[in-house]
């Protein structure tokens, strides 16, 4: 896992394309790597200046790849509408010159994930391709049960998808064999819907969060549930959890952030930003884990006590995927300003310490509701005198009243 | 006039029985349907007119009598406020981390207040059987809560009795609540698995029409298990009686709580959808507020069964042919 600087940050540099939204961030060097509609973009990485552009015929933004075959670094990335068609490009990152382009059967919006010297990818019909980084060409292809939005995971020899079926409200977590793209197992929640997000995987355990509100952790092997733990909210399926050695940290779509224990699923802590996260999976680095909210805020949770510690200002537009190199941290950013953000370490600036809004502060609770408890019985005075005058006194005394009427004791 | 004569003159003409339900609230009834008749005010007049035809006292002024039941009551004012506190920390303490803006309906009537039972039931326990068993749990203390203050708004209503007595009273009508708030829980899952197939726009009024009609026939019933004790069924026909009785305005009364409580409360809740655990004071004095409105609510329909008890038939109605 990548180590990214400490918090609290200042902002270093921002890349703004004219185009506007590109794709999250790769870092190979010293070159960031982004793909917007109309061209790849390779920014640098001390400076935030544009380097090199490459058209792209169009087609939907997503996660590029960079990949070392025989001694040559090539980047990865898809291109192409239906109508223009799709291909997965392969180009030198040293010279830009195109090495090999293998043609997909629909869109893609998944992004590309590599190992070794094979590429996997999938598109917008639910195809999966396993494609020879050397040459371009498809070592197998697989299918889920319908588009995939988040690059695949793979570790131990399998290679796991989460795909959706918006129409029929399906969701799929599915094993392939990495050799032959054989289906291992798969997994789909018992309730209905598609907001599943992307799968991680480490030691040994796939971890995704899926429709029934759930993370759930399965052995990567077979595809055995070892925990499941309810969030409060749903997941997006452009995000995948963290996982490391001590915590899975996972985020829904409402802003909560969780930090979960690898081995049981226990929750540790969580973190409540009530601002969707919709594009920004959790990043952890150096005790810190980084998430991009919709309201323009990068933020940083310390990992131990789970309270927020840094915080950018917010911004029209959200914080989009994110990439770590030990100095800077770089997200994508949407809105007007769209483009890429930088931010560096920032040594004269100082750390906060938040609890999230969940966690019980009696003080404040009981505080505010003491006072609100005699504010709401002073407000009620006023009512309840206006009616009485009206109406008469309370209701006992009223039926008393008629007596009295009738007795010819009334006022 | 001194309490002991207040209390003789109740206890002579005690609701409690089926006997003293009849006679002697119906003469009192009459007295202030008849007493109030000539004091309607015009102003919003659709609320606070009656049609003529029913002893029922109007929309406005049984919001007002709520109004004065609740305000006048140290205790029911008390119960409701900390039970407002007592639901939330409970809450909390099994899982629940908001929005505070749901605080609006911890006192909610049935079956708006189902609404928050199921929700607190899933949001911490999830989808599914568990999710929904603890939405009964919950169901079951909202249950009690409402038995015990109409048991003590009748008491304040009759003039008898201190609200402990009130509070016993509504204790042994609880089964029947329950009872009558689990069927409105069924609906409302009913209506969540079948009105999807109608589509958004008709499964959408299909969803207020549960409401609606649930309020409209079960509003009735705490205040009539306290005071006529018969059995879940006859209570529950008499409740639906006394809804469908002419020129009671007893629906638009159900549509006014519904409309009201629904959509409005949480709507201008400030903060009502952000995830906390500690509700601002803005929150809380809002949140204290809704809730006292829903019990006023509880004392206006509570007051309404009252006046009109007598007046509810034992058989059916039937339909005049025009």
């Amino acid at each position: 896992m990548a180590s990214g600087p400490l918090p609290p940050y200042r902002q270093a540099w921002t890349f703004r394309p004219s185009e506007g939204t590109v794709s999250g961030p790769v870092v190979q060097g010293g070159t960031v790597v982004t793909v917007g509609t109309t061209a790849v973009y390779g920014v640098d990485l001390a400076t935030g200046r544009q380097v090199w552009k490459l058209d792209r015929t169009g087609g939907p933004l997503a996660m590029p790849a960079v990949a070392s075959v025989g001694g040559r670094t090539v980047l990865l990335f898809t291109d192409g509408t239906k109508d223009a068609g799709v291909g997965l490009v392969a180009v030198s990152l040293k010279d830009r010159t195109e090495l090999w382009r293998t043609a997909l059967k629909a869109p893609s919006r998944s992004g590309i994930a590599v190992d070794g010297a094979t590429a996997f990818v999938a598109d917008d019909d639910g195809n999966v391709y396993a494609v020879s980084v050397s040459d371009g060409s498809i070592t197998w292809t697989a299918k889920t049960l319908g588009d995939v939005l988040a690059p695949p995971a793979v570790a131990g020899g399998r290679v796991f998808v989460a795909g959706r079926d918006t129409v029929n409200q399906r969701a799929q977590l599915l094993a392939l064999d990495e050799a032959s793209g054989r289906k291992d197992w798969e997994f789909t929640p018992s309730v209905a819907g598609s907001t599943g997000s992307a799968a991680s995987v480490a030691d040994g355990t796939v971890v995704a969060g899926a429709a029934d509100r759930s993370i759930h952790a399965f052995s990567a092997e077979d595809g055995t549930e070892r925990w499941s733990r309810l969030a409060l909210s749903l997941f997006s399926p452009v995000t995948a959890p963290a996982v490391t050695s001590d915590g899975v940290y996972a985020v829904d779509v409402s802003g909560g952030l969780y930090r979960l224990d690898p081995a049981t699923g226990a929750r540790v802590w969580d973190y409540q930003f009530n601002q969707l996260v919709v594009r920004s999976a959790p990043v952890v680095s150096r005790g810190t884990v980084l998430v991009g909210l919709n309201d323009g805020r990068l933020v940083a949770v310390d990992t131990t006590s789970g309270n927020l510690v840094w915080q950018s200002d917010p911004s029209p537009g959200l914080i989009g995927p994110i990439a770590l190199t030990p100095n800077l941290v770089v997200a994508s950013k949407g809105g007007n300003d769209a483009g890429l953000v930088a931010y560096v370490h920032d040594p004269s600036a100082t750390l906060l310490d938040v609890p999230s809004p969940t966690r019980l502060d009696a003080g404040r609770l009981f505080g505010n509701y003491a006072i609100a408890f005699v504010i709401v019985l002073a407000l009620l005075l006023v009512p309840i005198r206006l009616a009485s005058n009206r109406i008469g006194p309370p209701a006992w005394e009223a039926w008393e009243g008629l007596d009295a009427d009738e007795e010819g004791e009334a006022p | 006039m001194s309490r002991k004569r207040r209390k003789g003159r109740s206890s002579a003409g005690s609701h409690r029985s089926k006997s003293a339900s009849g006679a002697g609230s119906k003469a009192l009834a009459t007295k202030e349907h008849e007493r109030e008749r000539p004091e309607v005010p015009g102003f919003l007049g659709w609320l606070s007119r009656g049609t003529g035809e029913s002893r029922l006292p109007s929309i406005s002024r049984s919001l007002g009598r709520g109004l004065i039941v609740v305000g006048s009551s140290p205790v029911l004012l008390l119960v409701t406020l900390l039970f407002v506190l007592g639901g939330w920390l409970g809450m909390v303490a099994l899982g629940l981390e908001g929005p505070a803006g749901r605080l609006v309906y911890v006192t909610a009537l049935p079956p708006i207040g189902t609404y928050w039972d199921t929700y607190n039931g899933v949001a911490i326990f999830g989808f599914g059987v568990a999710g929904l068993v603890w939405g009964a749990v919950f169901l079951a203390v909202r249950a009690l809560f409402v038995s015990i203050v109409t048991g003590i708004v009748v008491q304040d209503l009759e003039a008898e009795g201190g609200p402990g007595g009130g509070a016993l009273r509504g204790l042994r009508a609880f089964p029947t609540v329950l009872a009558v708030n689990l069927l409105a829980m069924s609906l409302m899952i009913a209506g969540t698995v079948i009105l999807p197939f109608l589509g958004p726009g008709l499964g959408f009024f299909g969803s207020v029409a549960i409401l609606v009609a649930a309020m409209f026939f079960f509003v009735y019933v705490p205040p009539a298990a306290i005071r006529e004790q018969r059995r879940l069924q006859e209570t529950m026909r008499r409740a639906a009686r006394a809804s469908l009785m002419p020129g009671s305005r007893n629906l638009l009364f159900a549509m006014l709580y519904v409309f009201l409580s629904l959509p409005l409360l949480v709507a201008f809740a400030p903060s009502s959808s952000d995830l906390t655990v500690n509700p601002s004071l803005a929150t809380w004095v809002y949140a204290l507020l809704a809730n006292v409105l829903h019990v006023v609510f509880l004392a206006a329909f509570t007051y309404r069964w009252i006046a009109g008890e007598p007046d509810v038939p034992e058989q059916p109605v039937k339909l005049r042919r025009r």
